[in-house]
């Protein structure tokens, strides 16, 4: 378990144009850490990795105390048990994707590190690749030998910068699953730095929110996302709202699939995946429309009750944090706030159409 | 004649270039990767002896190595020994004057190496020196084998310094360029021609390889 | 930032003006040539001979108003010089045997060589030595590790000084300690700087180099030489006159006296 408390001023020029104060802890599985751009995302990782050093705080990893101002405390980096996962990869050209693993492990002989460097990339599932150059492997797969690297290792936690910011679509989503997979397996925290939402949602047992420096929310991604505590985070999240569920059933006819949230069921677009296939699906607040009433006939296709928990105020607009199976947010004007008399407590029915529902990649 | 002369030359300016390389590499490294306050005086003051006359550097070198230099004195006084008129003193000579040139292509070499990879190394646990001879001097090879070669060629054709501070005694400290300017004074043509054709040789067959090393590799 | 560019640009323009005022006032100060109605003459001259030429010089810059430029070296140097057609019109040599090449290759006129003067070999030691040098066979003594002589191929002190140690049986002895150096005030430099134990130069040099060495010993009139300075003047010199009578101001009384009072002896 990692307990940071990280303060530090960024100067330009002698003034200072960025200050950097966030507190929190990272326990088992996967935590997020999301952010807009320039939101000190990876200042943070850099300071938890000893590369750079904060100016207050204290960062201690377990009973290891890594970091501590107040006693001077500041472990080099390499004693430090961190991995990292860079954002373009760094895998050194002038050795192969085995050796590139085999150099991070500690064991004795060249033959127990290349041996072991062999069971990470199969645990990758590259070990195809062990003798190729990283010039000569794909996106996807020198994302992977980065993987098996840093875990080389043998860290006590993974710290991981946007890693997947930099491939396609299909090998995202593909790698998203199997670094869940790999967390499972590894059984050492992550540490997971992303400014998508999607990919968020899909990954994090936890989210940390972080704008301008500070983690403004905290909590399971979906809660987050969805119900933003106020105009500062929801700024910093965006206005989709991100829900994961499965394909129940599809109805080529009508041209439509219906996707399981837990909560409530949703009808979308037709999709080509196979029933039972995991699915994040994206629904803009602003996308949603708002009822006191339950209306009949209507062209929206998803009709969905449910009691509205928070009211959030964002300059002209309002965000209505609502639970109805599932967390959403709702933006509306403030007028309509008036006008229909919204407040915590109050039933509604939400309308969506289904054209209003993307498939997020 | 030619023979000694070629044989001490081969002593002398492999020795030199063992001695340019380590140093000059290790020089080249603190100046490229590492920041600290008088940096540029440092790299100024490395590479002096490139850009003074060599007979200027010539002199200093006895004032600091001679059998009454400033530390030539104590090594004296300890030993009874004096790099002047020796063929270790044609080492430090060529050394001296062939440093500035391998100092200069190993900081270019080493700086051209991404900053990031020594941070990806210590992330991975390991030291300075394992990240040196693992990581930076396997990606600066080139640049640093470069440097070595046109130093070996400077050190070859080192006449100035050498002369004052090592003399020139056949046999012993008579390197082929200061053999070919004896030969030439003495009027001896011959000696003075083959003398200079060895040396032509070795210096076109230097650039050749330097060419060849600091091609740019075929892959993309 | 920009104030200190601007500052630099101002800078560097006043120095290109001061440079160009000072390269126009070199050229009108430095005169174009002679002051006198002849042309400059260029004599080379053996290092040995540097202070005692240099004033013989001035006398004939001072009677005639020719100007002499004088290039010192070891006169095997200057020999090969003046084969390869360096412009000297009068060469001094510290041995025969230069001159005699020369003539062989007809470059000088011979019709105005004439010996001018005479020197003799001693041993000089550095004046702090403890090594109680005092005879040329002490040179054999394993303590003087390392002895300083001209190189013989091209430095006469060097070719006399082999002569001499061979004619005593001594070179055998030491040849594996020498120090060869390119000319004789090289020997000197080596000594007085004490870079080696010992060296052998002319009685005429040791003046030079007072205070910092001392004579050890005198080498005996018959194990070498005769040194015998020749000078001649250069066939198709461009100042055939000027030259002839420079070399006439040697070898004048006059001339003779400047060279005694440098320690020359009369060549006769």
């Amino acid at each position: 378990m990692l307990n940071a408390k990280i303060k530090k001023e960024f100067r330009t020029n002698g003034r200072v144009t960025f200050a950097l104060d966030a507190s929190f802890v990272v326990r088992q599985g996967i935590t997020v850490l999301f952010g807009p751009s320039g939101s000190g995302k990876t200042s943070i990782l850099r300071s938890i990795a000893g590369i750079v050093a904060p100016d207050e705080g204290r960062i201690e990893l377990g009973e290891r105390v890594y970091f501590d101002s107040q006693t001077g405390t500041n472990v080099p980096i390499q004693r430090r048990r961190i991995g990292f996962v860079f954002q373009d990869y760094l895998l050194f050209p002038h050795l192969t994707a085995v050796q590139n693993v085999a150099y991070a492990i500690g064991s004795a002989t060249p033959k127990g590190r290349r041996d072991r460097a062999i069971e990470l990339l199969d645990l990758l599932g590259i070990a195809y690749a062990s003798d190729r150059r990283p010039h000569q492997l794909s996106g996807g797969e020198q994302q992977r030998v980065a993987l098996a690297r840093a875990l080389g290792s043998d860290p006590a936690i993974l710290l991981l910068d946007e890693p997947l910011s930099a491939l396609d679509a299909v090998t995202r989503l593909r790698l998203l699953g199997e670094t869940v997979d790999l967390q499972r397996k590894s059984r050492i925290p992550f540490l997971y730095v992303t400014h998508s939402p999607a990919d968020a949602v899909r990954l994090g047992d936890f989210a940390l929110i972080l704008n301008a420096g500070r983690i403004v929310q905290e909590g399971k991604p979906a809660e987050v996302f969805n119900a933003p505590r106020d105009s500062a985070v929801s700024r910093a999240v965006g206005s989709e709202n991100i829900l994961a569920g499965r394909v129940q059933d599809h109805n080529e006819r009508e041209g439509i699939s219906v996707i399981n949230l837990g909560g409530c069921q949703l009808v979308i677009p037709c999709i080509a995946l196979p029933k039972a296939a995991p699915v994040t699906i994206g629904i803009r607040s602003e996308d949603i429309i708002v009822s006191r009433e339950r209306i009949g006939q209507t062209s929206a296709r998803n009709l969905l009750q449910g009691t509205i928990k928070q009211v959030v105020q964002d300059g002209q607009e309002v965000d209505l944090l609502t639970a109805c199976g599932v967390d959403l947010k709702v933006r509306v004007t403030t007028q309509a706030l008036h006008a229909l008399d919204l407040r915590p407590g109050v039933k509604v029915y939400l309308l969506i159409k289904a054209s209003s529902c993307h498939l997020l990649p | 004649m030619i023979w000694p002369a070629f044989k001490l030359s081969l002593l002398v300016v492999s020795l030199a270039t063992l001695l340019i390389g380590v140093v000059g590499t290790a020089c080249g490294f603190v100046l490229a990767k590492r920041q600290f306050r008088a940096k540029e005086l440092c790299d100024a003051l490395l590479t002096l002896p490139m850009v003074l006359p060599p007979t200027v550097t010539g002199y200093y070198l006895i004032l600091l190595l001679g059998r009454r230099g400033l530390l030539g004195r104590y090594l004296y006084s300890l030993t009874g020994w004096t790099l002047a008129f020796t063929w270790e003193g044609a080492v430090v000579a060529a050394s001296v004057m062939a440093l500035p040139i391998m100092v200069k292509s190993a900081r270019a070499a080493l700086e051209s190496v991404d900053a990031r990879y020594e941070m990806v190394s210590f992330s991975l646990g390991k030291g300075e020196l394992e990240t040196f001879f693992r990581v930076n001097l396997p990606l600066a090879f080139r640049g640093i084998m470069a440097g070595i070669v046109l130093s070996f060629a400077r050190a070859l054709g080192e006449f100035g310094a050498t002369l004052m501070l090592a003399g020139n005694i056949p046999g012993k400290t008579q390197t082929m360029p200061l053999a070919i300017f004896e030969a030439f004074i003495a009027g001896e043509d011959r000696q003075a021609r083959a003398l200079a054709l060895i040396l032509t040789f070795t210096s076109i067959v230097t650039i050749y390889i330097t060419n060849v090393l600091t091609r740019p590799p075929k892959s993309a | 930032m920009d104030t200190v560019l601007k500052s630099l640009s101002r800078m560097y323009r006043q120095l290109c003006r001061a440079a160009l005022l000072v390269a126009l006032l070199l050229v009108w100060i430095l005169p174009p040539s002679a002051s006198g109605q002849n042309r400059p003459i260029v004599v080379g001259a053996a290092i040995s001979l540097k202070e005692a030429f240099s004033e013989l010089g001035d006398v004939y810059e001072r009677r005639t108003g020719t100007k002499v430029t004088f290039t010192f070296g070891a006169s095997g140097e200057l020999e090969r010089q003046i084969e390869a057609g360096a412009p000297v019109d009068v060469f001094a040599s510290a041995a025969e045997k230069e001159m005699d090449e020369l003539q062989t290759k007809n470059l000088i006129d011979r019709t105005t060589r004439a010996d001018f003067a005479r020197s003799s070999l001693v041993l000089v030691v550095p004046r702090d030595s403890e090594l109680q040098v005092q005879s040329f066979s002490d040179l054999a003594k394993p303590s003087v590790r390392k002895i300083a002589i001209g190189n013989p191929k091209t430095v006469p002190a060097g070719q006399y000084a082999e002569q001499l140690l061979r004619n005593t049986q001594i070179w055998p002895k030491i040849d594996s300690r020498l120090i060869l150096a390119e000319n004789v005030r090289q020997v000197l430099d080596y000594v007085a700087r004490g870079e080696v134990d010992a060296g052998i130069v002319y009685a005429t040099d040791v003046q030079v180099a007072q205070g910092k060495l001392s004579v050890a010993a005198r080498a005996a009139d018959g194990d070498y030489g005769p040194i015998l300075y020749p000078l001649a003047v250069i066939q198709d010199s461009a100042s055939a006159n000027a030259a002839k009578g420079f070399v006439d101001l040697v070898l004048s009384p006059e001339g003779i006296q400047i060279l005694k009072k440098h320690g020359f002896q009369p060549a006769k």
